[in-house]
């Protein structure tokens, strides 16, 4: 079995490492509470205050930003061709560990993984943008 | 204190001691754990995802008390929480807005262990039980948005069960699955209710318990040598 180091001089976890965990954990909830009191409406507008009406359409149905990427994927190129992509694609990242096998960690260490992984980012990033404003 | 309390007191907490082994417990996992030094705040975005997750789960609990999954009634429920329920419109909205961060703070956390490399031998399994909580977080975010049964939660949900449709042989099949029938029905709302609020929930703490225990037992991947960290 792999023996993991142990840090004799390590950082402790209590009270340590708990307490710079619950810096963010609060630095979260500042953010977060000032959208929940300051702006309470702000996730339900629109069409989510009308009943569902199987028989009457909506003019824009949008995904919610994290599934804006692929959606705007779908309409890029033939819906088929997306699907696959889409899928293997999602495959590549589960199983990366399987396929990137090197042991470097560093990110100027392995290019190509940096390249490839920054460009796949930039790319989720452009369509969810796109996929916003259109 | 004044002693005769403080006797009490340390006769009852080493009698649990005796009992459970908690003491050796907390020396183990907190007082005496050690982790490498200075790590930075990228380490801190997994604990905030189990923040969320647990905040979730109270908000989830609240709304489930007022919240009825019938097709007829879903709709008004919600708005009695949003209106007549005291302090309805808080938990609905800190739990809409949970949602949105749990996903942002997910992905921030599997970026940050993409890009440092720490889902390299041997935390592969730690990886992917990450990705099946990545996609059950996607799913139960998904199955949250149909229950308000609002025009946005049909709708957004009728194209996004369409998906599959273009599939050679299974498609149609597929999204009949997940639908229950051929549109969104009644049965829809039924099935996206119990995978939200009992299947997906339930799935995700034995993942998560299962992803924190292997932490434990791999270490943390050390952010300050980050090629020779293959032993002791």
């Amino acid at each position: 079995m792999y023996k993991k180091t142990k840090y004799l001089n390590g950082m402790l976890f209590y009270p340590t490492f708990v307490v710079s965990d619950l810096v963010v954990i609060f630095a979260f909830l500042a953010i977060f509470s000032a959208g929940v009191f300051f702006f309470p409406d702000l996730l339900f507008t629109g069409d989510s205050e009308i009943p569902a009406d199987p028989f009457n359409t909506p003019e824009h149905i949008k995904p919610e930003w994290y599934f804006l990427a692929p959606y705007q994927f779908l309409k890029l190129i033939p819906e088929l061709t997306a699907l696959v992509v889409q899928t293997l694609g999602m495959l590549a990242l589960v199983f990366l560990p399987f396929i990137d096998r090197s042991e470097k960690k560093g990110l100027l260490r392995r290019p190509a993984f940096t390249l490839i992984a920054m460009s796949v980012l930039i790319f989720w990033i452009w369509l969810t943008l796109w996929g916003a404003t259109s | 204190m004044t002693l005769w309390l403080k006797k009490i007191y340390l006769a009852v907490l080493e009698w649990i001691d005796y009992r459970t082994g908690v003491s050796d417990m907390i020396k183990d996992q907190l007082t005496e754990y050690r982790v490498p030094p200075k790590l930075n705040f990228w380490y801190s975005l997994g604990g905030l995802s189990l923040f969320i997750f647990g905040m979730q789960l109270v908000t989830g609990i609240f709304l489930l008390v007022y919240y009825v999954p019938s097709t007829d009634e879903a709709f008004e429920s919600v708005q009695r929480i949003m209106v007549d329920i005291p302090y309805g419109w808080m938990i609905r909205s800190a739990h809409a807005a949970g949602s949105h961060s749990m996903i942002f703070v997910v992905i921030l956390h599997m970026l940050s262990v993409l890009f440092m490399g720490s889902y390299k031998k041997p935390r592969e399994i730690t990886w992917l039980t990450g990705c099946a909580l990545l996609f059950l977080t996607l799913g139960i975010c998904f199955t949250g948005y149909l229950l308000p049964w609002s025009q946005l939660s049909f709708w957004a949900t009728t194209v996004a069960t369409n998906i599959p449709q273009p599939i050679p042989v299974a498609g149609p099949y597929i999204v009949r699955l997940i639908r229950g029938g051929e549109t969104i029905n009644p049965d829809t709302l039924n099935r996206f209710f119990a995978l939200h609020v009992v299947v997906i929930p339930a799935v995700m703490l034995a993942l998560a318990a299962a992803h924190m225990y292997l932490i434990r037992v791999l270490g943390i991947s050390d952010p300050k040598k980050p090629d020779t960290d293959s032993g002791e």
